[in-house]
């Protein structure tokens, strides 16, 4: 026998190392939750079922939990390759509010119907991609700094597109500032009557598992991967390592784009002020938890929904402010992702001993 | 009385699956220079860091003079007066000596203020009673390798070490500086000091230790007197497999030039002439501070000339890499240069051979996975295939890069100290895998700061000295220690 197979059991892999984080970062939020409900309710118990079975508690609420869950797991999907790539991008945010005022623009202008859509979808992978593409264009060519161009990048584009919401684009016989609405026949169909059910979360699935194969089971997915943890390695291998600076950057803002593209093709029916709501800065908080696993990228985006929804319910029915959602949800990402408290906490689950 | 004793320690890495050590004993006696031999993930370093206190047994005693203890930090082993020498310097760069040493322990002025003065004192008058050279004023940043040792001992005494554990102390350093430190080290024994060796060279090890316990598998396996062996017989207690055999296979002539440096000259390298022709090792030996590393750089293609040439199938080396040649680099920096250390050993060992592959049969995974083994297993590599290559021992890591280049059956290779961190069977099958490559006619160049590799592998040989070859023929690369010292000095 082979004397590499003779040796003990090996390492637990990092899908299932991801669903054990996973686990132990939704255990963690309901215990904050529980705890937040206790310190701030007057109703502890009532506010934190609320909260935690307020979202799933029908179909239209699970339909609307998972809804809200899609362009979160399209945006943190390419914040992951990105990151996998070894670039660490923040312009997130930015590009999902270009890629919803890019859709809602050729939604409204585009002829009604399934080519409408399309151009609106296409729209808004085309705002998102212009809004990263200087950055990969100077990681490129000029070495630039991803986390700081992405940064100054998106803060550009966020105040430009409001601008443009709230200024020439506006619908004026709209109370929000809001762009001109999106014909009906251009929205996003729904695939089961009477519930805000869009195709979204199947495509992002979609996207999720077709990142994994990519990943995991291509030669390109796995120098790209090589190359993110050892630049110069990969360079050494003769890696296409010039592809690698710019298409992850790239990819990312695609994602983001055709996240933003969701918001305003879904029940917005347009793009309003403010639209992108932090997704962006969620999508790298989902891609963290997630702990650099596309498929664990969809469970992580659920929850982050879920504690938004859940969340949201509470403060309609309890005086629990709507953003304790932000506070747990910071927590949850501080103990997923550093690495000592992960640690200790699954060797105390896990009942190994620790060395 | 032992100074130290180490009675069935067990200790395993459930993260990374790995077994260290199954019931390893060690007893150091006081005025001792205890070597502690074995093959690359033998358990050395493991068994060392719980001696000192950076690692806590799964099972097992430790005994300090007579008296059980147990360890809970680094600093619990120093009060107990053990002190670790690391194998890379762990002093903060931009202190001084004096600063290291009293580092945690500052001498203050009034009970506050730090008190330099005497900092530097008490660490001069330390260095002045063990013979020690290093200033105690001196910035660390502005030391040489064995200045920088002498301050790790040091920093280790001054806590009132009398126990020392020594991980490869000469893994950094040359031949004049291990000199100097093997000096130190028998003052230190005569001063009553027990030492613990660590180390895979077995001519050091046979020069210097008094007693050599040899660990196989995570186990003592014996423990012997130094007198008792020769460099052979050593070899063969690590590792049995005839590592002795290490004989010049006969060469076929040389063919077409294949690397050329023309007038080559980068920082303080050059000008420099040089070929190296298909189905010839090319040699060439310096100590660190040579510019050993910018002729590295120069040779892999990492680094232009600023002046000159340098041409691999004609090509300069900016262009070549692009017209697909098979170049295998195995680099000093490893880490740095020849693996990715977060990723998978898999990942690894099949990064040059990954466009080797239909789409469909990466994505099956089994043909990929078997190949894996097969390379991992042709060098000895032992580590789980999905265990990220940082969990390997450093002597794991260079049969790695070594399987993975030498497996691209390269027309050239580029290789740069290729036993660093292997032990005995494992640099006698490394040499002998690099042989192989020029048989099959691959051209190969040699650089190493260790004279046995040059004069173990190089069909023609050159000294780099302050950035200047010199050959030197086959009569003196017998010498070549010698030649290389004269060379420095």
């Amino acid at each position: 026998m082979n004397e590499l197979c003779a040796l003990p059991p090996p390492p637990q892999s990092r899908a299932w190392e991801a669903l054990r984080r996973l686990a132990l970062s939704s255990g963690l939020a309901l215990v904050l939750v529980f705890m937040v409900s206790v310190l701030v309710s007057d109703e502890p118990l009532k506010a934190f079922r609320a909260f935690s079975l307020g979202p799933l508690n029908s179909a239209r609420a699970l339909a609307t939990l998972l809804e809200a869950a899609a362009p979160l797991m399209l945006s943190a999907t390419g914040a992951l390759v990105a990151f996998k790539a070894g670039h660490f991008t923040l312009g997130g945010e930015g590009q999902v509010y270009a890629g919803a005022f890019m859709a809602a623009l050729a939604g409204a202008w585009c002829p009604e119907g399934s080519f409408g859509l399309l151009a609106a979808v296409m729209a808004g992978v085309l705002g998102g991609t212009l809004v990263a593409a200087p950055a990969a264009a100077g990681k490129r060519w000029a070495g630039a700094d991803v986390l700081l161009v992405t940064f100054l990048l998106s803060q550009a584009a966020l105040h430009v597109v409001d601008w443009a919401i709230s200024g020439p684009f506006r619908d004026a016989g709209n109370n929000l500032i809001a762009m001109d609405p999106i014909p009906q026949a251009s929205l996003l169909p729904r695939l089961v009557h009477n519930l805000p059910l869009t195709p979204v979360p199947l495509v992002a699935g979609l996207v999720s598992v077709g990142v994994w194969i990519f990943l995991s089971r291509t030669r390109c997915g796995t120098m790209l991967a090589l190359y993110g943890r050892n630049s110069r390695f990969a360079a050494l291998q003769n890696f296409p390592v010039r592809s690698f600076e710019w298409a992850p950057i790239i990819f990312a803002g695609a994602m983001h784009g055709l996240a933003g593209a969701a918001l305003s093709l879904g029940s917005n029916g347009t793009a309003v002020r403010g639209i992108s709501g932090g997704l962006g800065w969620n999508a790298i908080g989902a891609a963290l938890v997630a702990g650099g696993e596309p498929l664990a990228v969809v469970p992580a985006a659920v929850l982050f929904s879920w504690l938004d929804s859940g969340a949201r319910q509470a403060a309609i029915f309890t005086e629990l402010p709507p953003d304790a959602a932000m506070i747990i949800k910071a927590l949850v990402i501080m103990a997923a992702t550093a690495k000592p408290a992960y640690t200790r906490l699954k060797a105390l689950l896990g009942g190994r001993k620790r060395t | 009385m032992d100074a130290l004793a180490l009675v069935g320690i067990h200790k395993s890495f459930p993260d990374t699956g790995t077994v260290a050590l199954s019931g390893a004993d060690l007893r150091v006696a006081r005025g001792e220079i205890h070597a502690l031999v074995g093959e690359n993930g033998a358990g050395k370093s493991t068994l060392a860091r719980i001696a000192c206190g950076m690692l806590a047994p799964d099972r097992g005693g430790i005994e300090v003079r007579g008296s059980a203890v147990a360890f809970r930090s680094r600093r619990d082993a120093e009060r107990a007066g053990i002190g670790l020498v690391p194998q890379y310097s762990m002093l903060a760069e931009g202190l001084t000596v004096a600063q290291n040493i009293s580092l945690g322990h500052e001498p203050r002025r009034l009970g506050l203020f730090y008190d330099s003065r005497r900092a530097e004192y008490e660490a001069a008058m330390l260095a002045q009673r063990y013979g020690f050279s290093v200033p105690a004023d001196a910035v660390v940043a502005a030391l040489g390798p064995s200045q920088r040792r002498e301050a790790e001992i040091l920093r280790a005494m001054a806590r009132g070490a009398d126990i020392l554990v020594l991980d490869e102390p000469t893994s950094i350093l040359d031949e004049s500086e291990t000199r100097t430190l093997f000096d130190l080290l028998r003052r230190l024994r005569a001063a009553g000091a027990a030492i613990v060796y660590i180390s895979h060279r077995a001519r050091e090890i046979l020069d210097l230790a008094d007693r050599v316990t040899v660990l196989r598998d995570g186990v003592a396996l014996t423990t012997l007197a130094a007198g008792q062996l020769d460099e052979c017989g050593l070899a063969e207690l690590i590792a049995p497999t005839g590592a002795c055999a290490s004989g010049r296979d006969g060469a076929s002539a040389p063919g077409q030039p294949v690397l050329q440096f023309l007038g080559a000259e980068a920082g303080p390298l050059g000008p420099v002439d040089l070929v190296v022709r298909s189905g010839e090792i090319v040699g060439v030996a310096a100590f660190a501070g040579n510019a050993m590393d910018t002729l590295e750089d120069l040779s892999a293609g990492v680094r232009l000339p600023d002046r000159g040439t340098v041409a691999a199938f004609g090509l300069s080396m900016d262009r070549l890499r692009r017209r697909g040649h098979r170049i295998a680099y195995i680099p000093t920096d490893r880490e740095g240069r020849g693996m990715s250390l977060r990723s998978s050993l898999r990942d690894n060992v099949l990064a040059g051979r990954l466009s080797g592959y239909s789409p469909v049969e990466y994505a099956a995974r089994k043909t990929p996975h078997a190949d894996a083994l097969a390379l991992a297993k042709s060098m000895d590599v032992q580590g789980h295939m999905a265990a990220p290559a940082e969990a390997l021992s450093g002597g794991n890591r260079q049969r790695l890069v070594l399987a993975r280049e030498l497996d691209k059956r390269p027309e050239l290779v580029v290789v740069a100290n290729p036993s660093q961190g292997l032990d005995p069977a494992a640099r006698s099958k490394a040499l002998g895998a690099i042989r192989k490559a020029r048989d099959q006619g691959a051209a190969v160049l040699v650089l190493s700061q260790d004279p046995d590799d040059i004069r173990d592998l190089a069909d023609r040989a050159f000294v780099l000295y302050r950035g200047k070859l010199k050959p030197i023929d086959s009569e003196e690369a017998g010498g070549l220690s010698a030649l290389l010292t004269g060379a420095r000095t």
